[in-house]
């Protein structure tokens, strides 16, 4: 197979082309609806002589995740949808394209739009506070290390959601936050049943432990020692390395595996 | 050009295509037939990719349809009997869409919007159904794709329209393209579509270029009715019947498509039978 076939840099920005006039009614109006609200809270902020300086953090942190995963659960509606699976499909790009270009617009383009958006929003209502209440909040700092960590995180997040997207025909958003509930509910079951039947001669009733000393104790627990740190240490380096490529590998072939009668 | 080699496809447990194998050829429009559900349209699906067949070999020009090959895709127009257009402008939806074609027509795109009258600063989700229809006619041929399919194209086309249709499609069926029109409307694509393909319940039943029809069976207007072992089919009708049969007398009568169609689904092996050389009217 050629390389073009796979990934061209011109059909790519063909589809992102697509992708912005296609959706750019919307944009705007969801853009001027979420500037209208931040400067609504800004000036209330103000007015109210309690000028904060996390406004924009909050504001900035509740676009990203909630906005962020929302739009990303709406990504792939049109390959979904039964009007318009087929023009979708029959798109003269390669499968990998559209994912690639989906995965970019709901990563790193909703990340930096939402982070210049916040940024822009910040400088102008609070420009527009000291003109009229003679006090502002503290500007968003769009360049603090929590900035960029949270971004970290919403990458790990939407890995989640896209593929939600991606296997959901409708209410994608929904119906993959029941199967994070779902998933950590059962998690929670069977640790508590794998508990309750291996240490069964702890217990007294159904899950009343009997000796109070067996209870876990925090306080107790050798945080300092170098198998624990390295135990966290794993974590965090699976944490960031594992479910956002993951979830998207596995969005991209399912993507592949998309024909027309799924469309609902 | 397209090549199925026994296919098998179903929806979830209901069987569609059994064992089907097809090989289209270039300078051809195919006039694809067949009874409601028969599988027309899946089977423009399955050669376009958006459906895969569960067994059998399926070949597009050299591509497995399958895996939506960009190089495929722009080689492949598919106009459904249902679309969504976009709000956008007809010149803006060139724009966005056109580069994805390499081989657009630019030129003849305009020259068939203009032909077809349609407004070029009106948005698209507000044109009417066969305003819809014409524009994607008109973008489907400038796309210059090898293979060009239509789904019910003359539904929700007015007469004019209709003859501008059978006009622009004869001109776009050149020697290296493939145009295949699946259609109840029969009687709109007389003179237009040559082979004749018919599937019926899974299978190809007919396939076969309009002069082979012409050779091997002709029709009459009889006052009485003939013997039923004489006919391959009789359509009773006001003045008498019309009576088909194998042409033994070499007549050069040319044969309506929806005679043609009732034919061969009421009597295939027959017909069967008088194009593998048979003259008896079997299986009546």
């Amino acid at each position: 197979m050629k390389t073009t076939n796979i990934i061209s840099p011109l059909r790519l920005l063909h589809l992102f082309k697509r992708d912005i006039l296609n959706n750019v009614n919307t944009t705007l109006i969801a853009f001027g609806a979420v500037t209208a609200v931040i400067y609504l809270i800004s000036a209330i902020s103000a007015y109210t002589n309690a000028p904060s300086g996390e406004l924009y953090f909050s504001l900035f942190t509740n676009l990203l995740f909630a906005g962020g995963l929302i739009v990303t659960s709406m990504v792939f509606k049109e390959m979904h949808k039964k009007e318009t699976a087929q023009n979708y499909l029959l798109l003269p790009a390669s499968n990998f394209e559209k994912f690639f270009s989906r995965l970019l617009i709901s990563t790193i383009g909703f990340a930096l739009f939402t982070l210049i958006g916040v940024t822009v929003i910040s400088y102008l209502s609070e420009g527009v506070n000291t003109l009229i209440f003679k006090r502002h909040n503290e500007i968003f700092n769009p360049f603090t290390k929590m900035v960029w960590t949270l971004m970290a995180h919403y990458l790990v997040a939407q890995s989640i959601f896209f593929l939600g997207a991606v296997y959901f025909r409708k209410f994608h958003f929904i119906k993959t936050i029941n199967v994070i509930f779902l998933l950590q509910l059962s998690i929670t079951i069977i640790t508590a049943l794998f508990v309750r039947i291996v240490f069964f001669d702890l217990f007294e009733g159904l899950f009343k432990i009997g000796d109070t000393s067996l209870i876990m104790q925090w306080d107790k627990i050798p945080l300092n020692t170098s198998s624990f740190t390295n135990l966290i240490k794993t974590l965090k380096i699976l944490y960031w390395l594992v479910p956002a490529p993951l979830f998207w590998t596995i969005s991209y072939f399912r993507i592949k595996e998309v024909e027309v009668k799924n469309a609902i | 050009m397209v090549n199925i080699k026994n296919m098998d496809f179903a929806y979830k447990k209901t069987k569609l295509f059994s064992n089907l194998s097809l090989e289209l050829k270039p300078g051809n429009i195919y006039g694809l037939l067949g009874k409601n559900g028969a599988g027309k349209t899946s089977l423009l699906k399955i050669i376009s990719g958006l459906l895969f067949p569960n067994t059998g070999k399926i070949e597009v020009n050299n591509f497995i349809p399958k895996q939506r090959n960009p190089e495929f895709l722009q080689d492949i127009f598919f106009l459904p009997e249902e679309y969504y257009l976009p709000g956008l402008k007809a010149i803006d939806f060139k724009k966005v869409y056109a580069p994805f074609y390499t081989n657009f027509d630019n030129v003849r795109f305009m020259e068939l919007l203009e032909e077809f009258k349609l407004p070029m600063d009106q948005k698209l989700n507000s044109f009417s159904y066969g305003q819809k229809k014409k524009f994607l006619i008109s973008f489907g041929i400038a796309c210059n794709s090898r293979i060009f399919l239509l789904d019910e194209p003359t539904n929700g086309l007015d007469i004019p329209s209709k003859t501008q249709f059978r006009r622009i499609i004869a001109s776009a069926g050149t020697e290296n393209r493939l145009i295949i029109i699946s259609t109840h409307q029969v009687r709109d694509m007389e003179n237009l579509i040559d082979p004749i393909i018919i599937v019926d319940e899974g299978k190809v039943i007919f396939n076969e270029y309009v002069e082979q029809v012409t050779n091997k069976l002709t029709v009459k207007k009889l006052t009485e009715e003939p013997a039923k072992d004489t006919v391959l089919y009789l359509e009773k009708e006001i003045d008498g019947y019309k009576a088909v049969m194998a042409n033994t007398d070499q007549d050069q009568i040319d044969i309506d498509f929806e005679t043609l169609f009732n034919t061969v689904i009421s009597n295939p092996s027959g017909v069967k039978s008088v194009f593998n050389g048979g003259t008896n009217n079997e299986n009546n």
